[in-house]
């Protein structure tokens, strides 16, 4: 029987970002499950759908690039997988792209991937300069708070066809900052347990409403 | 400081997408007359799973003019900044305050939920006591079976639903429709509707209880309301499949149970002594084979689960529990989904097929032969005999069961030491058992956990009238069943016997226990079902002689909970009480009619007879 590869970017959004990886991956299973798509079991007592995940998404952080691989004894599209998926995901979750990988790439993600860039979306339209400089102040010996207009499209841009798809319910006007680590690998820098641990700061921190992992940073070897 | 929980103050929260995280086959609605929020009073893991809210879930959202909604009791850490920042504990699924829902509706599964009920209440910012809930809206409901003896909650409830709930429940929808759409306002009327259009339903206002000099509890007098209409006959469903859906709710973070529930029977056809399920969900009803076998399939494709839950109170006595299992096989050993069969009979038929199901994960075999010795199983009605035991652990090992889970009780009427060194009998000829059946390499495998409960006397069963053992005796035969296994693949756990005594004050209690649990509840004590949480020091302090209600009633006076009417007639628990201490058993009811009353309201199917 053949078996058939798959790789699957999917973003997390709105209080989808509450969940921890592996509930995600309960949730993305069970979604395969309503598809009924022929998955690949383990061997053993206790059988479970083979997957393998991408870095571990901290819980409460949204996403626009969790990454998870699925095997199937079925050969269809990746187009095709992606469609039915997103009928049968809960809101907040949505598969940018599912594409067929070999076998020989498959489960070998965390190697490939040594960093991130986050987002910070905050609630305040007005004043970017001004909450930049006051976070590059309080938490710059962290990293570099920036904005970057490329980001902040790329992110509306995939939020909106997140909420065309339905899969939002309310779409959030506010700003993106990026924030790239001082540190070279830490590969998803823990920004709530940076701003958790400052509690004098709790007035600035209140425009943010959410962390959103943007991209990955991959090694020399790794393809994006 | 700001009115609203706010990013940062979510991630410090303990499991946050419990309270937020999406659930699949939610409903939301933006139009309509009449809303309800139906609560479960405990965490959102263990309640999100209880199959009754799910069934009043969904039915209620059928009906074009209502939404329904749910909540959870919350855990401290979000109840604390809750109150912190003067916030109301909100729904579920449309995040609204409870206050703001027409009806809060709350199922009471175990007698240990009675202080969140009002932890619940007062999260969401409404006062405890319903005579200072002035406004006819939001009307206060509680159901489920702690609701047979609804006394002890009396003050703080509004209105009791009793029995099954799924044709009370829509009705009471439509009287509250109907209500607003009149403009009524008066609290009054709207219980005096209520009281005379649904049977079922039991209004604690419109009665006085009395009590003698000595406090003893003497009696009822409904003083309000349909003054024909004294005590308050439960409500049944006549046909199971009209609750029948397949739209269950699939959580989004790890809940108690994780799996696909079909219920394909309601009611028991034995008759154990000690069981209140088994008395007051009669008569038997049951989904028809094909419909369940098709059912099964819809829900598990609509849930993705990898797990299917026959619920019912004895799996076992389905009528056509083989074909169902064989009609769906294939589909679910084709996607290694597990059928579990909770409650299944001590049997070798059963356990063999249970070992031909095997078509997820390896599961754990659960047998409950409640007591150690055949004279004991005879008091209490649980019909087994030793050699049916000893067929069936030979089946399961022989099926592979490596693990095995057993259910005892102490402290069941009339017992004696020598029944508990019945239990320790059983748990020996287990392990001998196993070394003897076991396949090779399972040999070693081999792990069997006891677990031993107290035995709490439950109202409208036969040990009704009966005395409770106190926690230092239950400790006592305890430790001495401890003392007598000593297996170390054994794993022996006791329930708490403190907690069982409390669960006894409020299974049994009248309304003078509505002010106990009032002050437990202020005094910091709730989450009583958690032994971490429990604190058994201040229910003493608030109970003091109250906990005399554990001690027994007599029969020949009139018990608090008589206001509630299960069919089940009293003649018939006392027939059962005598025939216990005479060790008498009485079959199933399939075997013939036993009289208990129930089937005079509404009989049992022809073809459930068999």
């Amino acid at each position: 029987m053949t078996e058939n590869f798959y790789r699957l970017t999917i973003g997390v959004f709105d209080t989808a970002s509450y969940l921890s990886h592996q509930d995600e991956a309960r949730i993305i299973e069970r979604a395969l499950r309503r598809a009924d798509f022929k998955l690949v079991f383990t061997q053993g007592f206790s059988p479970r759908p083979v997957l393998s995940f991408g870095p571990a998404r901290p819980t409460g952080f949204g996403s626009l690039t969790d990454f998870f691989e699925i095997v199937l004894k079925e050969d269809v599209t990746g187009d095709f997988l992606k469609i039915k998926l997103n009928d049968k995901l809960p809101a907040g979750f949505f598969v940018f792209e599912a594409k067929k990988i070999k076998e020989s790439e498959f489960g070998k993600l965390n190697r490939l991937i040594r960093g991130s860039t986050l987002g910070i979306i905050i609630n305040s339209p007005n004043g970017l300069d001004a909450i930049l400089s006051l976070l590059n102040s309080r938490f710059g010996s962290y990293g570099l708070f920036a904005h970057s207009p490329e980001s902040e499209r790329n992110f509306i841009e995939k939020t909106d066809k997140v909420i065309k798809n339905g899969k939002i319910y309310q779409k959030k006007r506010g700003r993106l900052i990026t924030f790239m680590p001082h540190e070279a690998n830490v590969v998803i820098p823990r920004l709530d347990k940076i701003f958790l641990a400052q509690s004098s700061d709790q007035n600035i921190l209140q425009i943010i409403e959410g962390i959103y992992i943007l991209k990955y940073h991959w090694n020399s070897e790794g393809a994006g | 400081m700001d009115r609203v929980l706010n990013y940062l103050d979510w991630l410090q929260i303990k499991k946050p997408g419990q309270y937020l995280g999406p659930e699949h086959n939610s409903v939301i609605k933006d139009k309509f007359e009449v809303s309800a929020v139906l609560v479960y009073p405990d965490l959102y893991e263990v309640g999100l799973p209880n199959i009754g809210i799910q069934i009043l879930y969904y039915l209620g959202n059928q009906l074009d003019f209502a939404f329904v909604d749910r909540a959870y009791a919350p855990g401290e850490d979000l109840a604390l900044r809750l109150k912190q920042r003067k916030l109301d504990l909100k729904s579920r699924v449309s995040q609204k305050p409870l206050r703001e829902f027409d009806l809060i509706g709350f199922t009471l599964q175990t007698e240990l939920n009675f202080t969140n009920v009002l932890y619940v209440l007062d999260l969401a910012g409404l006062e405890l006591h319903s005579e200072q809930r002035k406004e006819a809206l939001p009307l206060v409901v509680a159901g489920g079976p702690a609701a047979f003896n609804p006394l002890p909650l009396s003050k703080f409830i509004d209105v009791f639903i009793i029995g099954d709930g799924e044709e009370p429940f829509l009705q009471l929808l439509r009287l509250v429709r109907n209500f607003k759409r009149r403009g009524f306002r008066s609290k009054k009327h709207l219980l005096d509707i209520i009281d005379h259009e649904i049977e079922a339903s039991f209004i604690p206002a419109f009665y006085e209880f009395e009590y003698d000099g000595k406090g003893n509890f003497t009696g009822f007098v409904k003083k309000e309301g349909n003054l024909e209409k004294k005590r308050v006959r439960k409500a049944i469903l006549p046909d199971l499949e009209l609750s029948l859906h397949t739209k269950q709710l699939v959580p989004p973070v790890r809940c108690v149970h994780e799996r696909a529930q079909l219920e394909i029977s309601r009611g028991c056809r034995g008759g154990c002594r000690f069981c209140q399920a088994g008395f007051i969900y009669r008569p038997v009803r049951e989904i028809p084979v094909d419909t369940a076998a098709e059912k099964a399939k819809e829900l598990l494709l609509n849930t993705g689960y990898d797990e299917l839950g026959f619920v019912s109170l004895s799996t076992s006595d389905y009528t056509a529990l083989e074909e169902l299992l064989k009609k769906v096989g294939d589909f679910c050993r084709e996607r290694r989904i597990t059928i579990s069969l909770p409650s299944l009979r001590l049997d070798s038929f059963s356990v063999k097929l249970a070992g031909s199901m095997q078509t997820g994960k390896k599961a754990t075999l659960t047998f409950a032969p409640e007591a150690g010795t055949e004279r004991l199983r005879k008091v209490i009605n649980k019909n087994l005999r030793e050699e049916e035991i000893e067929a069936a652990l030979v089946a399961a090992f022989e099926n592979g069961f490596q693990k095995l889970k057993f259910y005892f009780m102490i402290g069941l009427p009339t017992e004696t030491e020598e029944d508990i060194e019945g239990i320790a009998a059983l748990i020996d000829r287990a392990i001998l058992l196993a070394k003897k059946h076991l396949s090779g390499n399972l040999k070693g495998k081999f792990r069997l956990n006891v677990s031993v409960s107290t035995f709490v006397p439950k109202a409208h069963t036969p040990f009704q009238w009966e005395k409770q053992i106190m926690p230092d005796e239950a400790k006592r035969r305890a430790d001495f069943l401890k003392k007598i296994v000593k297996d170390r693949r054994v794993r022996i756990s006791f329930h708490n016997h403190y907690q069982a005594l409390v669960e006894g004050l409020l299974s049994r209690g009248d309304t003078r226990v509505a002010e106990v649990i009032k002050e437990v509840f202020l005094a910091g004590g709730f989450f009583d079902s958690w032994e971490e949480k429990f604190n058994f020091d201040l229910w003493q302090e608030k109970a003091g002689n109250l906990f005399k209600l554990t001690g027994g009633f007599p029969i020949d006076m009139p018990l608090p909970w008589e206001v509630i009417d299960t069919g089940v007639t009293r003649e018939y628990l006392l027939t059962e009480k005598e025939k216990a201490t005479k060790e008498n058993e009485t079959p199933k009811c399939m075997s013939g009619c036993r009289k208990c009353g129930v089937c005079a309201i509404v009989p049992m199917k022809e073809a459930l007879k068999k």
